[in-house]
């Protein structure tokens, strides 16, 4: 399983083993994630589905390195993370994972166009698109020079996804990504998505509620209260 | 001793609808973008049924919630509870319409966390002008099965409990209209069951007006009356 | 009421939120606390002080030996009344010691009689030699010297021309101080009008001076006093009653003080109805320093007031710390029917809880901050004590309902769903001043009556009556008020416009470095930086208009101190003998130069002068003359023209107009010649104008060369010599005064700006500044950390969210260091500039107060860089404490609170 040939479409970018969670909210155990096992192949399109409380977006955030689990263990290209990788869990490995979460977390003192730039900053040099391209892709390239709060949730969103993508990422985490978007924005960024993920082949993982998005996928994990109610795969 | 003799007011007058919203605009202005949240919403809402209102995210459903909890202002159009326009009453009389004839349960963080659930309750009953709030208090959370939780601070709590707890003080307080904005959101599903027997209890026992916006079906399934909204109207 | 029981409920149950504010919020409590127990204190060492620099409170003019006897005991008898001899003065119009060296006649002097036990009562005499034993007499020591007599020499004493001579024993030889008051003519209904002491004088018993002196002189009555200040010109017995009151009893300020002295002298008349009418010295001080008092509450006020508003705004930033979760628990409330009755009601209940705990906590710490920074006990009392724990208690409710006001109207007026999904509302219009321009108003009135005072000198005047009323120009408090108001609105309207444009400049520069982020970053940060540079610029100006007001002021007290005495040291011989003195005093260590004086007098048509005889080479090396002391020339000039005349005169303007002098007019004066005891005729050229000189009093004086004034006055030369000194002066003077042995007086610059007497400048404004200044710099502080940590809550999203996406701590924590620094850089130029302007306002304002005004505002560098430093140390340690707090954050729960 710890192969060094990241090329290889076999290798798991991340796996979990058996791992749980579990919170102490003075004297009630809440069991977040009951002994789950998953694994995440490069390039793979894996979504968790799950209403509220399910634990999908602990599993995310676990598959992050966002958290570390109460029990069972996590690896990273094959090797444990540890604390370390916690605290910069994207550097610890070299693997490179962006997050785009719920509320887009534009940096709000930069502009659009800014916030790609300073991603780009710290992301390894290579050939790809640049901020303004990124920008383009993703329809804003008008509003580059917009703060986030001139810009719709949508367009944030769409934001966070270029500044994402700036990170030249090898796992893309997105925790409900239209979450507070009307239905046709979030039919439109689930596609831009979709077609970011066909030409950047990077892996990933979606965790939603959303019934729209279920239908594109490599892999389905359905999860309800803290356990994998339903594992379905495409391929 | 008044000579003057006061009109009595039905409680449940069928022919005056609990809540009821006619060609209602609400439209948001954050720097330049501008969201169109409800756009000519019109809905009635018999006294005493349960309703649910149901659409996708961004459909408008809280917003108009918090409409009806005089909470907001519409842009356009008029909302009406027990025939009164919310709009047209000085910010006393929707204090007053506040504390004593509708209550809201937000999806999380109904309760002042330093304080017990039983002075939470309390706390709301005196803003009420209601006499012996602390025996009242209690009385109400042990009839939803929280009388040995009533002296936990509210923090403390499980999100299921606060609820409850919530619900409880809608129960004291006798709201003739209650409105919840995804009371289950967060809650798993042993937990929404227990809510929903709540809501319920406050339906058939207290005879509230229950509208509850929710994305649970199993909400949706006990209530008199689902209601589809969609792009800020009703579908 | 179950609101206010659930407010302190929730204080109790979460104490930590609350303790920030109550820290801060005692700290500016504690300020305007130990203020309050500072102005208390020095209104009553005021007092004391004034009180013990009288040495005799009461006069009373008497027609006889009896009668003085008879007013004496009566006085005495009063409560609050501490002692009341019966004394007398006389003139001697020669005296002779037949000695084995020869004979030696003296001209004119005066005799003091007292009684045997007067040294128990009274300090205004200081036996050198001997003692006062009657058929004996004490001669003071100039006249000693003059006589060239000891103990055991008997000298005889003629009270007139023409009577026969009175032989007396000398007994001893003593020094006698207060003079002028001791010799004054006696007019009750003029009050105190201290005269020209007599050069000579001879103390002998009281009973022996019945029997054998007074005799030949008539007695002087209230239809034969008012015989002017002239020496020799007394020409009767002055029987007087002396008194001193118990001056335990008068504690408190000024004015006070005054209506009790008052009082108890009223009731003594009336109990010896129409025997006596006293002439009252202490009154007359008391008067002068409650005017004194009242000029240093305005200063203190003036002064204090800015500083106290700025540790209320910082209150207010500590309540910014809580401001959020109290905004979504009021939002809770009124979604559940709270009124806007009850959301007051909670932030009142909640302020006076929190109020008093701080209140109380400030105003102990003032209690126990005054002594230790003023060197001293306060002796407030416990009523004193209690009422100002009290009144600090009230302060801190005060600030902290304003602040937390705030926050609740800040929600009743917004939406509440915003506030609780926390999203920023729909921009307002602007609020009411902004919309009138208030901000520039109030510099612009500002700068207008400070170009006003400027021009035409608005004098806040103090008339000394009897209930001394402070007519103060407004005007005077308005300039820096309304500056201080101006600019702090001004501030708040431009919301960091100034850093956004200015990093905006930088930002198109800079491009993709990190400084290009940096600046990208403030440039939309600018509201948030702007209230940090504000409230740390505005605490700092506080400081530095503070430290430069009060070093000028010090600067102008020993300028003034100098101006009193005459130099650094001043040593004061018998005539003649100052010449020999100066080459020994010269020898001292630290002492830098060395000018003789003579201090004598002279006759100006009918009016007694001072005149000083100077040497013009060598004064300007031993004492301080500025340009300000002369009118048509500078000091160098005029010294030149006096010195370059040998008959040449400075006199006053008011001479000037008053003889219709012009420059270089033949004057003639009637300077006493001591050889033949009487007044001659002596011409001199006027040469100039002189308004102040170093030891020379307020009213019209003239200055000489002394070679010539000594020619026509046949005088011996001298009688004092002006000294500057390097280093100590305390120190150099005690040198001195051993190099110079017996008989002569050695003053110090130090000892006399220590002594408050009747000029404003020496109030003493070092023990208040001192405190305000550690407040400050506390303060400062305080206002940082807090800033930094406000600032790291806010961004906490914000910076967390770099680090996902792979910036290192340093490159972030960069972006607090760099928020940091504009703050304190800023803060620290606006100090500067304001606190400096501000200085300069005020000393504008009250410069007339100054005596001599200053030249050049004093700035006291040390401290200055002591406030700086404490805000950069503060900014800095505060900044590595978030950053190491960065550090250690869990990035996935704070990422997780999206």
């Amino acid at each position: 399983m710890a192969g060094r040939d990241l090329a290889s479409p076999a290798l798991a970018l991340v796996t979990c083993e058996d791992v749980s969670v579990v919170h102490d909210r003075s004297g009630v155990r809440v069991v977040a994630l009951d002994r789950v096992s998953v694994r995440v192949r490069a390039g793979e399109r894996v979504v968790l589905w799950g209403r509220s409380g399910s634990g999908k977006s602990t599993l995310l955030h676990v598959l992050g390195g966002l958290l570390e689990p109460t029990s069972g263990s996590v690896s990273f290209a094959g090797r444990p993370s540890t604390a370390r990788d916690r605290a910069t869990p994207h550097r610890g490995f070299g693997l490179g994972i962006a997050y785009v979460f719920q509320g887009s977390s534009l940096l709000p003192t930069f502009t659009a166009i800014e916030n790609l730039r300073f991603a780009a900053r710290y992301a390894p040099d290579d050939d790809g698109p640049g901020p303004d391209e990124l920008l383009a892709l993703v329809g804003l390239e008008t509003k580059g020079n917009h703060l986030p709060s001139e810009l719709s949730g949508g367009e944030q969103q769409r934001v966070a996804i270029a500044r994402a993508l700036a990170q030249r990422p090898r796992l893309m985490l997105c925790d409900e990504p239209t979450g507070h978007l009307d239905t046709d924005t979030s039919t439109r960024i689930l596609a831009l998505i979709d077609a970011l993920h066909e030409r950047f082949r990077f892996a990933l993982v979606v965790a939603t509620h959303d019934h729209e998005l279920v239908t594109r996928f490599d892999r389905l994990i359905e999860l309800g209260d803290g356990r994998i109610a339903l594992e379905e795969s495409k391929r | 001793m008044s000579l003057y003799v006061e009109p009595v007011v039905e409680a449940t007058d069928t022919a005056l609808p609990a809540l009821e919203a006619v060609d209602v605009f609400r439209i948001f202005r954050t720097g330049e973008a501008e969201t169109v949240a409800l756009r000519g919403l019109d809905l009635d809402v018999a006294a005493g049924s349960m309703v649910a209102i149901l659409g996708p995210s961004g459909c408008g459903k809280s917003t108009f919630l918090h409409l009806a909890a005089g909470l907001d202002q519409p842009s356009a159009g008029e909302v009406r509870a027990f025939g009164r326009p919310l709009g047209r009453l000085a910010e006393p009389e929707l204090a007053r319409y506040r504390a004593r004839d509708m209550a809201i349960v937000f999806q999380s963080r109904n309760l002042l966390g330093h304080l017990t659930a039983v002075e939470n309750v309390a706390l709301q009953l005196g803003l009420a002008g209601v006499d012996d709030a602390e025996a009242k208090a209690r009385a109400a959370l042990a009839s939803f099965g929280l009388g040995d939780r009533s002296a936990t601070r509210a923090a403390s709590l499980s999100g299921g409990e606060q609820q409850r707890a919530a619900i409880a003080a809608c129960a004291a307080r006798t709201a003739r209209l209650v409105l919840c904005d995804e009371p289950t959101g967060e809650l798993d599903t042993a937990n929404e069951a227990r809510v929903i027997e709540a809501l319920q209890l406050l339906q058939m026992e207290h005879g509230a007006t229950v509208v509850i916006v929710t994305h649970s079906t199993r909400v949706a399934d006990v209530c008199d009356r689902v209601v589809l909204m969609r792009d800020g109207r009703v579908a | 009421m179950t609101l206010a029981r659930y407010a302190l409920l929730g204080l109790l149950r979460a104490p930590g939120r609350g303790l920030v504010r109550i820290v801060t919020l005692a700290t500016a409590v504690a300020l305007l606390g130990a203020m309050l127990v500072f102005v208390s204190h020095s209104l009553r060492a005021t007092t004391s002080n004034a009180v013990a620099a009288v040495s005799i409170a009461w006069q009373g003019p008497v027609g006889s030996y009896t009668a003085a006897q008879q007013v004496a005991a009566g006085t005495t008898r009063q409560t609050g009344v501490a002692v009341a001899m019966a004394t007398a003065t006389a003139p001697f119009a020669s005296a002779t010691n037949a000695s084995a060296n020869g004979t030696i006649h003296t001209g004119q002097g005066a005799v003091l009689a007292v009684p045997a036990d007067y040294l128990t009562g009274f300090s205004t005499i200081r036996i050198l030699q001997g003692s006062i034993i009657p058929g004996g007499v004490v001669l003071d020591q100039q006249l000693a010297a003059t006589l060239q007599a000891g103990i055991g020499d008997t000298v005889s004493l003629a009270p007139t021309a023409t009577a026969t001579p009175r032989q007396y024993k000398v007994t001893g030889v003593a020094v006698v101080s207060s003079t002028n008051t001791l010799f004054a003519p006696l007019d009750p209904r003029a009050g105190p009008a201290p005269a020209q002491p007599p050069a000579q004088i001879a103390i002998m018993p009281i009973e022996g001076f019945a029997q054998t002196y007074a005799s030949a002189l008539p007695s002087l009555t209230a239809a034969s006093i008012g015989t002017g200040a002239i020496p020799g010109a007394q020409d009767g017995v002055q029987w007087q009653v002396q008194a001193r009151i118990d001056t335990s009893a008068l504690n408190g300020d000024p004015s006070s003080a005054l209506q009790q002295a008052t009082s108890l002298r009223n009731r003594v008349e009336r109990s010896l109805p129409g025997q006596v009418q006293f002439v009252d010295n202490l009154a007359a001080t008391l008067t002068l320093a409650a005017g004194d008092a009242l000029y240093a509450e305005a200063l203190y006020i003036l002064l204090a007031i800015p500083g106290a508003l700025v540790a209320l705004g910082l209150v207010y930033l500590a309540a910014l710390g809580t401001a959020e979760e109290d905004r979504r628990a009021l939002a809770l409330l009124r979604a559940r029917g709270a009124r806007r009755r009850d959301l007051v009601t909670l932030a009142v209940v909640e302020s006076v809880a929190l109020g008093t705990i701080a209140g109380a906590g400030g105003g102990v710490t003032a209690l126990t901050l005054v002594p230790r920074i003023v060197d001293g006990p306060v002796g407030l009392g416990p009523a004193g004590a209690a009422a100002t724990i009290l009144a600090c208690v009230v302060l801190a409710c005060a600030g902290a309902l304003a602040a937390r006001l705030g926050a609740s109207l800040g929600v009743r007026r917004g939406q509440v769903r915003d506030q609780r999904v926390g999203s920023s509302g729909e921009p307002g219009r602007a609020p009411l001043w902004q919309r009138l321009w208030v901000d520039l108003v109030a510099i612009a009135t500002s700068l207008l009556v400070y170009w006003f005072t400027l021009r035409t000198g608005f004098a806040a005047v103090v008339s000394p009556d009897a209930n001394p009323t402070l007519s103060l120009s407004v005007y005077m408090l308005f300039a820096p008020a309304l500056l201080w108001i101006g600019v702090t609105l001004l501030l708040v309207r431009l919301r960091g416009r100034a850093i956004t444009w200015l990093a905006r400049r930088g930002a198109s520069t800079t491009g993709g470095t990190l400084g290009g982020f940096l600046l990208a970053s403030v440039t939309r940060r600018g509201a948030a930086i702007n209230r940090g540079l504000v409230l740390v610029g505005l605490l700092l100006a506080f400081g530095v208009e503070l430290g430069v007001f009060a070093s000028t002021y010090q600067q102008q007290a020993r300028v003034d101190a100098q101006l009193t005495i005459g130099a650094d040291v001043v040593v004061s011989t018998p005539a003649g003998s100052a010449a020999r003195l100066a080459p020994r005093v010269s020898a001292v260590p630290g002492v830098s130069a060395t000018t003789l004086v003579n201090h004598t007098y002279a006759y100006i048509g009918p009016d007694l002068q001072d005149t000083y005889g100077i040497d013009a080479a060598t004064i300007s090396r031993a004492t301080r003359l500025r340009d300000s002391y002369f009118i048509g020339g500078g000091a160098v000039d005029l010294m030149h023209r006096l010195a370059s005349v040998p008959d040449g005169i400075l006199v006053s303007k008011e001479t000037v107009t008053d003889y219709a002098l012009a420059i270089g007019d033949l004057v003639n004066l009637r300077v006493l010649d001591a050889a033949s005891g009487a007044f001659v005729v002596a011409p001199f050229h006027v040469v100039g104008i002189v308004q102040e000189f170093p030891s020379a009093p307020k009213d019209s004086f003239m200055v000489a060369n002394d070679t010539y004034l000594t020619h026509v006055t046949h005088g011996a030369g001298a009688n004092g010599v002006f000294i500057r000194v390097d280093g100590n002066a305390t120190l150099a003077g005690r040198q001195i005064a051993i190099a110079a042995g017996g008989g002569v007086s050695v003053r110090t610059i130090d000892e006399q700006t220590r002594q408050t007497v009747s000029s404003i400048t020496t109030v003493d404004l070092a023990g208040i500044s001192r405190i305000e200044e550690v407040f400050a710099v506390i303060l400062a502080a305080i206002a940082l950390t807090l800033l930094i940590s406000v600032a790291l809550a806010e961004r906490r999203q914000e910076l967390a969210t770099m680090a996902a996406i792979g910036a290192p701590i340093r490159d972030i924590a960069a972006f607090l260091w760099s928020e940091a620094a504009i703050i304190v850089g800023g803060a620290l130029a606006l100090a500067l500039a304001l606190g400096l302007l501000l200085a300069e306002m005020l000393t504008a304002m009250l410069t007339h107060v100054f005596d001599p005004p200053p030249d050049a505002l004093a700035i006291p560098w040390p401290y200055l860089g002591l406030l700086a430093g404490s805000a950069i140390a503060a900014a800095v340690l505060s900044t590595l404490v978030a950053v190491r707090r960065l550090q250690r954050l869990s990035l996935g729960t704070v990422l997780r609170e999206q």
